[in-house]
């Protein structure tokens, strides 16, 4: 495993390039491009204020840069530098902006989301959509990019619009029987949207393409309901993690419930293994050079024997947006295992296994769980509590491993490249990256099973 | 009655005599102590009668007690005691008969009365004894009676207070219960009047938002634009289309594409599923055929109900399977058709699966049954024989170390005592057991020396054997060169010849037997008891022998070696050497010492071996 140098970075924005080439990171206002494998500079852009978001088009030729206290998008253009092109939205003001899928349209959401706006690059056209809501995940747009399904709210009423792509012609738009819709998340097929209500109230409902309900699901009643959401990539199957501490997985023929997933503290099947990250004094190393005074402890993991009782939170039940339910859920690459982490239980990363639908591997941090994200190519989950260290776990073992370089690297947040050969762990003012390939070939980290390093 | 006998008047008045029967009577009877007792309170009475008597008639009054008693005898209804008188002048004359009737049926009287009297006083003594019992009885009850009245008012006191208790869960429920319906409807009331207000605020947000649009959007603002270098080509490298109701159309018809395609994707792989799924069950199906088929004619003889069915199933599954192609049709018939088949199988499968295992729990269950006690019974016996001989071994043991102590006691002195404690030391322990293993080698040396000796005395023996036979030929010789001998004289001769061999046989053997038998060595045992059957008992010698041992080994503490009481049996030579051994080993320090003590004594009886023929 090897790290490469740290670079300044602002507001950790830092993204991969679709195909995996380019590597573009914004420090200030400029907004570098530098090649993913050399991280040579390859290019540089300068923009006119802070950047506050980037994002590639889809086939990596273009780069959107927004300044939401200015209300202004500047797009630049990896092949021609020189091309330039600045949406100002003016007095109505910029919330949010996103690409189209085909990477020629950028798509603005004023303030107060009055509406969204539709700049084409291709075309002086301008395409207005009305009433967008105002909500945790209102936009989605299918895997395929031909489809954009957008949340609205009309009359107090919940509304969802499919739109084509290609033309921005609206193809189908029903109320749904949502209180306060929260979100909607396409299937990976693109064939069914998956729609859940606001915390207040727990419902799922699940339309087709064609907007007709294929199913509705409420696990209870009168209490905090969906928190978070995902669909597997094989589009089997949709977990829905909530304010209980559970997680529901629902198939995809009969829309039932598969499998209640519970999260509880204490963890006493013995089948599961609980990898605990343990600190290791200065002093177990001794065949190295003294670590500096101001670095953290290196940290390994130990197994521990269960049964084993995780460190929770006290939630404060008087506060809005308490600190419990599952706040995070994604599905491995290959839709084999479920990665979890309940927040009242901040410092643990549940892993299931999805094709027995139990618990695999619970991983214990010594701090909270700041995100995690599997490796698109492997089962291979990365983690980061917000230390200077990096976490990964494969079905072969569990590693935790320390950012070198001087000063305190705290790693806030990380992303994959699209081959799963690096990783980009992003600071508050740092990002460096690290390449799981080692160069003797000796196979990637906890790449195959048993090659743990 | 001691005391009464002592007081009965010797002068044996008939009244007393009786009492003194009755007493005697009484006395062998096994009476209770109580009616002796109450016999004891009757008889002053009679006593006083009897001294009243005494007093009641003397010289001088015995006319006038004669009249007195006939009067009180006549009230009584007796005959009178005197004859009848002839005249009134005559004096009446004493009716001796008279009087001694009187006196018997007195006497008579007397003893019924006492008898009646004895009768009631059991019947009293039982009754009053009835009566103890009763009332003892009429206690426990009533105490008894006490208690489960006590225990009734505690249960239902309990009862009571469980009862409140459950009417105060219950209370307590129903409250919980009424809060929650409460604060259900509380919720409810609340989130109708949140979603109310929720709209009301929706709705003046919508009419701020709509107004806001208005201003900003309409007026034209100049700022909203896009300033782009030059227009870039589709990524499709298409030109953008209108839009038109072809191409909403167009739309539509891709979606349902799209739709269409998934669910044909689905149904694909629905129906690969369903092929393997067939495909297993008619694996399975064919292998329960199979599985059946050897089986059935056993069925068959044992005329089973089920027979019938699988064998018609058999026959007709052929022509199923010929018709393989069926099977890729998925119609209701055919399914049908192969689940009732497979169900069939599976039943009749499943029937014989239980049929064998109970089969099989049978036999196990005999089978273990049958081993499991005579293997217990075995291993009980087995256990108790070992733990016995465990028992002997401690027993052993005990006695071992119980003489060894003895022995340790005996040897040292009060002076030597500490000296010995001393010798319990770690140091001493490890010198102890090096001499020990020195003293092995040494005695191994004996040992081998021992058979070169023993060797030597079976030499010795067969030399005196043929020395004996010489002797008794030339005794022979002699004899027949004396012609005058009588046959007696030859046999005397011959007697005194094997008793003087005895004699000697004695010495021998006291002084072999102390060194061969302690080892174990048994070829010199042979020897010593076939040829001499009048053979001493080797205990004591070996014995003597084990004493020398455990002292001389007591602190390596290595050998237990079982040392019968009877060891005390004098073997006058081994005794010596028993002393003579004793002596140096009681000298634990020193090595050399023992061992040329031991050896001495080798030699010694070596000695005397040589001596000996």
């Amino acid at each position: 495993m090897n790290f490469s140098e740290v670079f300044k970075l602002s507001s950790q924005l830092c993204k991969f390039s679709p195909d995996g080439k380019y590597l573009a990171s914004c420090v200030q206002y400029r907004l570098v491009v530098r090649d993913a494998s050399s991280l040579q500079i390859l290019q540089l852009y300068t923009c006119v204020d802070q950047i506050q978001h980037v994002e590639w088009s889809a086939d990596s030729l273009f780069l959107l840069c927004a300044m939401y206290k200015r209300g202004l998008v500047q797009v630049w253009s990896l092949e021609q530098p020189e091309w330039h092109c600045r949406i100002d939205e003016g007095s109505a003001g910029l919330v949010a902006s996103c690409w189209s899928p085909d990477g020629r349209h950028v798509l603005n959401t004023t303030e107060f989301h009055l509406r969204m706006t539709v700049w084409s690059l291709c075309t002086k056209s301008v395409s207005y959509i009305k009433y967008p809501k105002a909500c945790q995940q209102g936009v989605s747009f299918s895997r395929d990019g031909r489809y954009l399904a957008l949340a609205e709210r009309r009359d107090c009423k919940d509304y969802v619009s499919i739109f084509v792509c290609s033309d921005w012609q609206l193809l189908r738009h029903f109320d749904t029987g949502t209180q306060d819709l929260a979100g909607i998340e396409w299937a990976p097929n693109g064939c069914v949207l998956a729609v859940w209500d606001t915390c207040l109230e727990y419902k799922v409902l699940l339309y087709s393409l064609d907007g007709r309900l294929l199913a509705a699901y409420c696990a209870y009643e009168w209490s905090l309901g969906v928190k978070a959401a995902a669909w597997s990539p094989s589009s089997q199957f949709l977990a829905v993690g909530s304010y209980d501490g559970k997680v529901r997985v629902l198939n995809h023929v009969t829309w039932k419930v598969l499998a209640e997933l519970g999260h509880p503290a204490a963890v006493s099947d013995s089948r599961v293994v609980v990898y605990k990250e343990a600190e290791k004094s200065p002093r177990g190393s001794l065949g190295r050079p003294a670590c500096p005074p101001h670095r953290a402890a290196e940290s390994r993991y130990e197994v521990a024997e269960v049964p084993v009782s995780l460190q929770t939170l006290k939630p404060a039940a008087d506060r809005a947006n308490p600190k419990i339910g599952i706040g995070a859920l994604a599905f491995s690459a290959d839709s084999c295992f479920l990665a979890t982490r309940n927040d009242n239980v901040p410092n643990a990363v549940w892993v299931w296994d999805v094709r027995k639908l139990r618990l695999f591997v619970v991983l214990e941090q010594l701090g909270p769980v700041r995100a995690f994200q599997w490796d698109p190519q492997q089962p291979r989950l990365a983690v980061c509590t917000g230390g200077s260290k990096v976490y990964l776990w494969s079905p072969a073992g569990c590693v935790s491993v320390q950012v070198p370089g001087e000063g305190d690297f705290q790693v806030l947040s990380l992303c994959w490249h699209s081959n799963g050969d690096s990783l980009a762990l992003l600071g508050k003012d740092h990002f460096c990256l690290c390449f799981l390939e080692t160069e003797d070939g000796g196979g990637s980290a906890l790449g195959p099973p048993g090659s743990l390093t | 009655m001691g005391d009464w006998m002592t007081i009965t008047d010797p002068g044996l008045s008939s009244e007393s005599k009786n009492l003194s029967q009755y007493t005697s009577e009484t006395k062998m009877s096994p009476s209770s102590l109580y009616s002796q007792q109450v016999l004891c309170s009757s008889i002053p009475l009679s006593k006083n009668v009897h001294s009243f008597f005494s007093a009641f008639c003397t010289e001088e009054n015995i006319e006038q007690s004669i009249s007195y008693l006939d009067q009180e005898l006549t009230t009584f209804g007796f005959p009178s005691l005197y004859e009848e008188s002839k005249g009134k002048e005559t004096k009446r004359e004493l009716n001796i008969v008279a009087v001694l009737n009187c006196m018997n049926e007195l006497l008579i009287l007397q003893r019924k009365n006492l008898l009646a009297q004895e009768n009631v006083e059991t019947q009293n003594l039982k009754l009053g004894s009835d009566m103890d019992h009763l009332q003892n009885c009429y206690a426990k009850l009533k105490e008894q009676l006490e208690t489960s009245r006590r225990e009734m008012i505690g249960l239902q006191e309990r009862d009571r207070q469980l009862q409140c208790k459950n009417r105060n869960l219950h209370q307590l429920l129903k409250n919980e219960k009424d809060e929650v319906q409460k604060l259900q409807n509380i919720i409810a009331s609340r989130a109708t009047q949140y979603n109310h207000d929720m709209k009301r605020k929706e709705r003046e947000y919508n009419k701020l938002k709509e107004r806001l649009h208005q201003l900003v959007m309409n007026k034209k603002d100049k700022k909203i634009a896009m300033e782009v270098l030059n227009y870039v080509g589709r990524a499709d490298g298409k030109r953008g289309s209108w839009r038109t109701g072809k191409s909403e159309a167009r739309n539509e018809d891709e979606m349902y594409k799209i739709l269409l395609n998934d669910y044909e994707y689905r149904q694909k792989q629905i129906l690969m599923e369903n092929a393997e799924l067939k495909k297993v069950l008619q694996q399975m199906k064919k292998e329960m055929i199979s599985l059946l088929s050897p089986q059935k004619q056993k069925p068959r003889e044992r005329a089973d109900d089920s027979t019938g069915t699988v064998i018609s199933d058999v026959e007709e599954d052929p022509g199923e399977l010929s018709r393989e192609s069926m099977w890729d049709l998925s119609c209701e018939t055919v399914r049908e058709q192969l689940t009732n088949s497979i169900r069939k199988q599976w039943r009749i499968l499943k029937s014989h699966v239980e049929k064998l295992d109970n089969q099989v729990s049978k036999v196990h269950l005999e089978g273990f049954n049958d081993e499991d006690v005579i293997s217990r019974q075995d291993h009980e016996e087995e256990t108790e024989k070992l733990e016995l001989e465990i028992q002997q071994c401690k027993e052993m043991i005990k006695t071992q170390q119980q003489l060894l102590q003895q022995q340790l006691a005996t040897t040292c002195d009060d002076d030597t005592t500490s000296l010995l404690r001393d010798c319990y030391l770690l140091e001493e322990k490890e010198r102890l057991k090096e001499e020990w293993s020195l003293f092995k080698e040494q005695k191994k040396n004996f040992e081998k020396e021992r058979r070169s000796f023993t060797e030597a005395a079976i030499r010795l023996g067969l030399e005196r054997k043929a020395f004996e036979e010489e002797r008794a030929s030339w005794l022979k010789q002699q004899f027949l060169n004396m012609t005058t001998f009588d046959h007696q004289n030859s046999e005397n001769v011959r007697l005194f010849s094997a008793f003087s061999g005895s004699s000697d046989q004695d010495n021998l053997t006291a002084h072999s037997r102390p060194r061969q038998k302690p080892h174990g060595v048994s070829n010199g045992a042979p020897v010593c008891s076939s040829k001499f059957t009048k053979s001493l008992p080797a205990s004591p010698s070996t014995s003597d022998f084990c004493h020398t041992r455990p002292c001389v080994s007591e602190h390596s503490s290595i050998n237990v070696l079982n040392v019968t009481p009877e060891e005390a049996k004098p073997n006058r030579a081994g005794r010596e050497c028993a002393s003579q051994k004793w002596s140096v080993a009681s000298r634990p320090g020193s090595q050399d010492g023992c061992c040329s003590g031991c050896s001495l004594t080798y030699t010694n009886s070596h000695v005397e071996k040589d001596d000996l023929p």
